[in-house]
């Protein structure tokens, strides 16, 4: 049985076994500290910070600065927008569209019509081009079809129509379909 | 008739007439029975997609930069014309396609340079980001979304008005005094794509003689047609 395999192969091992220098990992990811509007502190990996743009240029103005205030942004969307981009890191490292779509559909659909309305002026604030574009999409999917009355509360937003303004308006909209029931 | 599961137009159906105009474009491309679905830089299918390339200007015989409208041309010698973009420029399309209320994504590419997008719309949202949602509402819901408040009236109308691709999917028993006015909000059209689906002589012809009551108001030539 063991007539002629055990030549050459047997002979490399042993050099290098060496423990690896610890310099690599040793060096720590530099932390950003954001400050929201209403004085939450969130302190985020320099990685992440750097998907905000605005964030970036403001580090790119003045590197010295361990604190980036965020006057627009309030804590709770900008926790969720944080949340975001941590996913987007790791899809940008390891990349795999499949998952990302997954992941970024169920990131919309698991928030309420308040988050999302409240994330978007964020993430466009931030200029988180990505995410806004999520939102938005999930936003109009959200509306689409729905009644006016039922998009005004969705956004928050006041009817500025005047009764007359809002009478013409319906009957330019009813034409619309007046030809789908008739006939 | 049923079409909701079609695809956008399909190949030669009977019972369904298909016409495709484009302005300024040379009469034997108004033969093509069809619009394009791919992007004319890329060939990646236009639904959902956002082209990276920049468009190409080789196919354009005299570019002129102006946006100004185009002029009723219906003579038959025509000096070369004062083309808008042909539609390997088209970056703005609006995809109209009405079936069923139920247009699942409706495109619209559009630069939108003039616009102002720096001050806060309605409610919480910035214009560019109400200007984003909107566009990617169906065409029923840009219409619905014009009764929501001031601000978003505005957006819609540009909207409209910035969409140079327009294709359009006529379902049976929608007037047609519906895609005209919705023509003249257009004005900014440069590629109509129509399909209506039903066919008959005579009211073919009423259809086309109000479309082309709105063309003519939107400053279009019937002479490129080629189907009358």
């Amino acid at each position: 049985m063991s007539s002629s395999t055990d030549s050459p192969t047997l002979t490399t091992e042993t050099t290098q076994l060496s423990p690896q220098p610890d310099t690599e990992t040793a060096k720590p990811t530099k932390k950003i500290t954001l400050k929201s509007s209403d004085n939450q502190i969130f302190e985020v990996e320099e990685s992440v910070a750097m998907e905000f743009a605005t964030v970036k240029s403001f580090f790119e103005d003045s590197p010295s600065t361990d604190t980036v205030p965020l006057p627009n942004v309030t804590a709770k969307p900008l926790s969720q927008v944080i949340e975001f981009c941590k996913e987007q890191i790791k899809f940008k490292a390891n990349p795999d569209e499949a998952q990302k779509k997954k992941y970024n559909a169920e990131f919309v659909t698991e928030k309420s019509d308040k988050d999302l309305v409240d994330m978007i002026p964020v993430a466009n604030y931030l200029e988180i081009k990505d995410l806004l574009d999520v939102l938005n999409q999930a936003v109009a999917d959200r509306i689409e079809n729905k009644s006016v009355e039922y998009v005004r509360s969705f956004f928050g937003i006041d009817n500025d129509f005047t009764a007359e303004e809002e009478a013409a308006l319906r009957r330019e909209h009813a034409w619309a379909y007046e030809g789908v029931d008739e006939d | 008739m049923h079409f909701e599961n079609q695809p956008h137009i399909p190949p030669a159906t009977p019972g369904v007439s298909i016409a495709s105009f484009t302005s300024m474009d040379t009469p034997h491309r108004a033969k093509k029975h069809r619009g394009s679905y791919n992007c004319g830089r890329c060939g990646l299918p236009k639904k959902g997609h956002v082209c990276h390339l920049p468009p190409s200007t080789t196919t354009t015989p005299t570019q002129t930069p102006t946006d100004s409208s185009v002029s009723v041309s219906t003579s038959t010698s025509r000096p070369p014309p004062p083309s808008r973009q042909q539609h390997s420029d088209l970056r703005r399309a609006l995809s109209f396609d009405d079936n069923d209320l139920r247009c699942d994504s409706p495109e619209i590419e559009i630069d939108e340079p003039e616009l102002d997008m720096s001050g806060s719309g309605s409610g919480k949202l910035p214009v560019s980001c109400m200007w984003e949602i909107l566009r990617r509402l169906p065409p029923e819901g840009l219409l619905a979304a014009a009764r929501v408040c001031k601000g978003w009236r505005e957006t819609a109308r540009r909207l409209w008005k910035a969409a140079a691709e327009l294709r359009l999917t006529v379902p049976p028993r929608t007037q047609f005094v519906f895609v005209g006015s919705l023509l003249q909000k257009c004005s900014g059209l440069s590629r109509l794509s129509l399909r209506l689906e039903r066919s008959g002589f005579i009211f073919e012809r009423v259809a086309f003689l109000q479309i082309y009551r709105s063309m003519k108001w939107i400053g279009w030539g019937l002479s490129t047609f080629g189907i009358l």
